[in-house]
């Protein structure tokens, strides 16, 4: 059934792509084209064409490399990347960097946040914590402590708000602590309620919402909407290894109003996580194979 | 080893945890003392290797080593209860986090400090990483206290055996002349060898009648060992077969402290002098550097 919609949605795609740019020189149109295949909105692809329109002259409207580099200049422009994800900066009050991961049930939370630990640890050279709060799933905190073990970092276990402020005070000489959620359903409003209460208590100087750039993006954006009322302000996605197209990625980004922390690209801890880079995404949008990271 | 999806952490740990032993490690000035580590094992139970493992201790000490006993044997463990001490701490406890291995030492009889083993220790054998890293950082410490650790192993080859035996500086493998008791060290010098290189592993023939058949055993193993692994174990030595020595088990008394002059303690002797010549010689890494790259390995 998910086949024959994908295959609706893509004929129709296809036909947006091949009824709107009709005015469009060759060059651009392909562009254009690749976009809309990825499952760009066509509002948001239709903005970025206009763009580079205005910009090109109409000789290098007919080129198509010239075209590519544009599009994908100006797509770097609708993608907004967190500056802190790629080094290490400490807090300005004072306390550990404290970091939380939330987000919707089996997205990769827990393995992100072992990919985090052991890239500040072992790259960085840090101190890092771990606090779990996810007790709730059958051996969610075993696997975390076994990462913890492998890593050499001490894992906080707390079941109760009133209880994360003992564990952080155990984690007061550390540069980075590391909180780790249930994942919740977004509907679950009492399960949200919850979530706030645990954050209120840990007061963290970042929440990331922990998104899988699998899903749909109906689904992605009523992620966005209902965790952004618990508290969150940057988007890590996850899968980008099995992602089919990452159009929604930037559609995503475009409405939520919250900064690309990180992606990651696969389930081997530590490698396969890298800070958000808006040049590795826009060639994604644009059908760039995910292994292959173009660093210019 | 099964590759799973934190193999290249593993990895990355252990490379960083070796070059953080490197940067501590001053060349300089004087290193501080790290212990030689014996691991006794032997392919088949009941050959003596507790015996053979308590003795040594005891006559080790008796030279005036600093010597502790780890009675890693994690299904039948038994070293306390031939030296007739019954500790309050044991392995168990050190591996469930409820106390240190420097915690559970106890003095025994005979000059040395033992951590007696836990019979009946199942889990042990799937121990997790986070208990198996917490153990490698406590050995670590017991290694700058102390001349010579000997390590108890359980018989045959399962993983944490193999642990200790790739970590250790020499491994004794004890058999008897029993053709199966033969076969089975075999056994283990072979996967020891599969997982471990410059491994120097010596070959001690228990309850021979003398020293012609435990030379006898040792050439048909080494034969053996050259023709399919292309390594042979180094001749450790032999213990005559003595009916004083089941009588000093019984009594729950090393048979050295219980008839210093016999036949059986003699050879124990020097076996041990044998030993503390070697352990007297420099040595390279650490052993959690080495359990660490098995465990990636």
């Amino acid at each position: 059934m998910s086949a024959v919609k994908h295959l609706v949605s893509q004929m129709m795609h296809q036909q947006k792509a091949a009824a709107a740019p009709s005015s469009l020189p060759k060059g651009l149109s392909q562009q254009y084209a690749a976009l809309i295949q990825q499952e760009v909105a066509s509002e948001l692809a239709d903005e970025v064409v206009n763009k580079v329109r205005h910009q090109l002259s109409e000789e290098e409207l007919h080129d198509e490399e010239i075209c590519f580099k544009a599009v994908r200049r100006e797509l770097v422009r609708y993608l907004p990347i967190d500056a802190d994800a790629s080094e290490f900066k400490p807090s300005k009050d004072g306390r550990p960097r404290t970091i939380a991961l939330m987000g919707p049930t089996g997205v990769g939370k827990t393995t992100t946040i072992a990919k985090l630990a052991a890239t500040f640890k072992l790259k960085h050279k840090k101190n890092v914590a771990l606090i779990t709060l996810d007790t709730y799933r059958i051996a969610a905190v075993d696997q975390l402590r076994t990462y913890a073990g492998i890593i050499g970092v001490p894992l906080h276990v707390v079941a109760r708000p009133q209880e994360i402020q003992k564990a952080l005070n155990l984690c007061k000489g550390c540069d980075v602590i590391l909180i780790d959620t249930a994942g919740r359903s977004q509907r679950d409003d009492a399960r949200l309620t919850e979530l706030t209460a645990f954050l209120d208590a840990a007061k963290p100087h970042e929440v990331h919402l922990v998104l899988s750039s699998t899903c749909s993006q109906t689904v992605l954006m009523e992620a966005v909407q209902r965790f952004s009322q618990v508290r969150t302000d940057r988007i890590i996605f996850t899968k980008l290894d099995e992602a089919v197209t990452f159009g929604v990625l930037l559609n995503v980004l475009d409405k939520a109003d919250m900064r690309l922390s990180y992606v990651t690209t696969g389930q081997e801890v530590p490698h396969q996580i890298e800070p958000g880079c808006p040049n590795r995404l826009a060639d994604l949008v644009l059908g760039q194979q995910v292994g292959e990271r173009s660093d210019s | 080893m099964i590759v799973d999806q934190a193999e290249a952490l593993r990895e990355l740990v252990a490379k960083d945890r070796a070059q953080d032993d490197r940067t501590h490690a001053d060349p300089g000035s004087e290193a501080p003392r790290r212990a030689t580590i014996l691991a006794v094992t032997s392919g088949k139970g009941g050959v003596g290797k507790t015996s053979v493992s308590v003795n040594l201790a005891v006559q080790l000490s008796q030279m005036g080593r600093d010597v502790i006993l780890l009675d890693a044997d994690l299904g039948t463990a038994n070293a306390d209860v031939v030296c007739n001490i019954n500790p309050p701490r044991n392995l168990s406890h050190v591996v469930a986090g409820r106390c240190s291995l420097q915690e559970a030492l106890v003095e025994a009889p005979g000059g040395f400090r033992m951590i007696a083993g836990a019979s009946g220790l199942a889990q042990m054998a799937a121990l997790s990483e986070f208990e198996r890293a917490r153990l490698m950082d406590q050995m670590r410490e017991l290694e700058e206290d102390a001349d010579l650790i000997l390590i108890d192993t359980g018989a045959g080859v399962g993983p944490n055996v193999l642990g200790f035996l790739v970590a250790a500086d020499q491994i004794l493998v004890v058999t008897t002349p029993e053709p199966t008791a033969i076969t089975d060290a075999y056994a283990v010098i072979k996967t020891v060898c599969r997982h471990g290189e410059d491994l120097d592993i010596r070959l001690l023939v228990n309850m021979v009648r003398d020293e012609r058949e435990a030379r006898a055993v040792y050439d048909r193993v080494a034969g053996v060992c050259n023709r399919f692994l292309g390594v042979a174990p180094r001749y450790a030595g032999h213990i005559l077969s003595d009916p004083r020595v089941p009588h000093a088990v019984r009594r729950r008394q090393p048979f050295v402290l219980e008839h210093p002059a016999s036949p059986a303690s003699m050879c124990m002797h020097r076996l041990a002098h044998r030993i503390d010549r070697h352990a007297s010689s420099p040595r390279g890494h650490g052993l959690l550097r080495r359990m660490a790259a098995w465990l990636v390995g």
